[in-house]
């Protein structure tokens, strides 16, 4: 049984308030939508022959939208994504891809490994796209008008929980529309760390969100709408610029030599980002966000698959001590 | 994946508090829960197919606590189960309402699945499908009601799921005397096992430990669940305590592993499984262990973990029915015999 969303005072009035936010109208796209199952207009399902129709719809459904699910691999960040067009644009999460123009790795679900791109990204609203670089034509989705969503509707959510495993295709899960606003729809398919970026799709197999964050609750699994991303195609699509650190490289600010635990920290120059952060002479660095550091050229290599600006959560044994500290990188020439 | 805190959520509200309340509109804003795709609404469309199932499942507890479901084999009491939710005084439910005694005569650990023998006789019994269930099928678990316990689809076909390492729960430092506990971390096998800063632990199993390195080697061959036996050095005082391992937890876990309890407990022993199907019903670890059924009624599988916020495992049906003959051969004695020890049953040695 799900343990969902209870009815608190508090909650009545963020339920409340998040009613009363107007819902921008976006262009009405026409769905083609061929005929549903008379059990998906249900509010639930009756019968058994209502259950057959609801399982033999995902049955045909599900080969192709997993085609289209990748894992996204971007600096130590993993994800997923859905590819939208047959030469490789990529829905995720703002989250996952991170700053623009950043190298990516994609993993289609047979394996295979293609290069590409992150491009824009909008934080606010954690919506985000890459680009894979191939001659390949690619299996890819279309996209829904999510105005069109009601509460109660059937979606499926697939993505990589727990991150890429080889050998294990993209997973299914099952869902309704729990609750849907403007920025966020709210839906039971359960999600975990490794589906941001992956795509919810309606009974038709068309993307209607993208994985973005959960909440202590099982129904709590939150998805950016795809009309956000048709309303900011242009911006999404393209590399962002960002004037203050254009040309410049990413630095942490510090010397060191491999330790067996990591990197230990050997000198801290002043009015660099890892003596500002609190980091000391000492402190063994083992861990930058979920990738292990061997020694100093691991460290290096992760540093540089960030860009100015980007937080990273350093690890790092001090003494006998476990500590995490944030440090911003900054940039130089 | 970004995580919403409810204490986020208040701020958001208190600094909105000034809105009007109009209590109607509230209502269509959310789905009502009884029609999330487990609740009730949805279950009660699955009746017809758990009811012959639900006449083969029992409900098991283990020294008073609800610890598995099971499913009846053999009509003169023989069930199968998780082996790892069940040990000691166990008490069986029947469908019918009546409370039994039982006994584990058999485990497999490797499967975790356990062989219970009942003390009822005249059961229904186990009906099978050697049909594999595709992807997207729905799947049922049954309980002891009229409705499941919990409805999903089958998210990943039959697979094997590596072992996930288990931990004692401490951070370990060297001295000359050999490995000692720098820290014991809350909630641990090592708390529990009453394990303190500065002893020095200088056996494992019975085996000399040489420094750190040796002991965080020879760990890495356990599994949640697992239970080590330690000889430590306090105060210049031996002492031998018996840690159980558990998954990884506190700050040696994963962002990833954290995000996975969200929601509800995990099944202890939920990883290292040669083969087993995932589903994304949101069982709860003690739902574990009876069946799980297709859409036509039929045994697909027998439920082994709750495995993380998104999925539950099964034993296919077909793993499950090669099982039972070694499960019925003597080779696999129960980990935790009761005491005194039974008589053995008839059959073994068959």
């Amino acid at each position: 049984m799900p343990r969902a969303l209870r009815l608190t005072p508090v909650n009545w009035m963020l339920a409340i308030i998040l009613g009363l936010c107007a819902i921008a109208r976006a262009d009405e796209a026409p769905n083609q939508d061929a005929p549903l199952p008379e059990a998906f207009h249900k509010e639930a399902p009756r019968t058994l022959a209502d259950l057959r129709a609801i399982q033999e719809r995902i049955a045909t459904l599900s080969d192709k939208i997993r085609q289209a699910t990748v894992a996204v691999q971007v600096g130590g960040a993993q994800g997923s994504g859905v590819i939208v067009s047959e030469d490789g644009y990529v829905l995720t999460a703002a989250h996952v891809c991170g700053t623009t123009d950043r190298p990516a790795t994609f993993i289609l679900p047979d394996g295979t490994k293609l290069s590409g791109r992150t491009l824009g990204g909008d934080r606010t609203v954690d919506a985000g796209m890459m680009k894979i670089e191939t001659n390949r034509k690619l299996p890819h989705l279309s996209i829904a008008n999510s105005e069109k969503l009601k509460l109660g509707d059937w979606c499926i959510a697939v993505g990589h929980p727990g991150g890429y495993q080889e050998g294990r295709r993209p997973v299914l899960r099952l869902g309704r529309v729990i609750r849907k606003q403007k920025d966020v729809i709210q839906t039971d398919c359960t999600l975990v760390g490794g589906d941001s970026g992956g795509p919810l799709l309606d009974v038709n197999g068309r993307v209607i969100g993208i994985h973005s964050r959960i909440g202590p609750s099982l129904s709590w699994n939150f998805h950016v709408p795809a009309s956000v991303y048709q309303a900011n195609w242009k911006t999404l699509a393209q590399v962002a610029t960002v004037p203050s650190s254009r040309g410049k490289r990413p630095v942490l600010g510090v010397s060191g030599e491999d330790h067996d635990r990591g990197m230990k920290v050997t000198d801290l120059p002043a009015g660099y980002p890892a003596k500002l952060a609190g980091l000391r002479i000492g402190d063994v660095i083992t861990r930058i966000g979920d990738q292990e550091v061997d020694g100093l050229s691991e460290l290096v290599k992760i540093v540089n698959d960030h860009a100015p600006g980007d937080e990273l959560r350093l690890m790092l044994l001090r003494g006998m001590e476990l500590v995490e500290v944030t440090v911003e990188l900054g940039g130089r020439d | 994946m970004v995580v919403i805190s409810p204490r986020q959520i208040a701020r958001f509200v208190i600094f909105c508090a000034c809105a009007a309340v109009v209590s109607t509109a509230v209502a269509e804003e959310e789905l009502s829960e009884k029609l999330f795709k487990e609740g009730q609404s949805v279950r009660r469309a699955f009746r017809e197919v758990v009811a012959d199932a639900r006449q083969y499942t029992v409900q098991l507890t283990s020294n008073g606590k609800t610890a598995a479901y099971g499913l009846i084999l053999e009509s003169d009491g023989w069930v199968l189960t998780k082996a790892s939710s069940v040990s000691g005084l166990l008490k069986c439910r029947l469908p019918d309402g009546r409370v039994v005694s039982g006994f584990v005569v058999a485990e497999h650990p490797d499967h975790d699945l356990a062989l219970v023998k009942i003390d009822a006789e005249e059961l229904a019994t186990v009906v099978w499908t050697d049909k594999s269930p595709a992807a997207g099928a729905w799947l049922a678990t049954t309980g002891i009601g009229p409705l499941p316990v919990g409805v999903g689809i089958l998210s990943v076909g039959p697979r094997a799921i590596p072992r996930q390492r288990g931990v004692i729960g401490i951070q370990i430092g060297d001295t000359r005397k050999g490995p000692v506990v720098v820290r014991v971390l809350p909630g641990s096998g090592a708390e529990q096992a009453g394990l303190r800063p500065r002893d020095i632990v200088t056996h494992l199993n019975d085996e000399v430990l040489k420094d750190r390195a040796d002991l965080i080697e020879r760990l890495q061959q356990f599994r949640p669940g697992d239970d080590c036996r330690l000889r430590i050095l306090r105060l210049e005082a031996v002492q031998t305590v018996v840690v159980q391992l558990t998954a990884p937890l506190g700050e040696m876990l994963g962002r990833g592993d954290k995000q996975n309890r969200l929601g509800g407990d995990l099944s202890e022993r939920r990883s290292g499984f040669p083969n087993a199907f995932q589903h994304d019903t949101t069982l709860t670890p003690e739902q574990c262990g009876g069946p799980v059924v297709d859409l036509d009624g039929k045994t697909v599988g027998l439920n082994i973990a709750r495995y993380g916020r998104t999925a539950s495992l099964a034993l296919p049906a077909s793993t499950v029915r090669e099982l039972i003959p070694q499960l019925k051969s003597g080779k696999f004695p129960p980990s935790h015999p009761a005491a005194p020890p039974p008589p053995l049953p008839s059959f073994i040695g068959r």
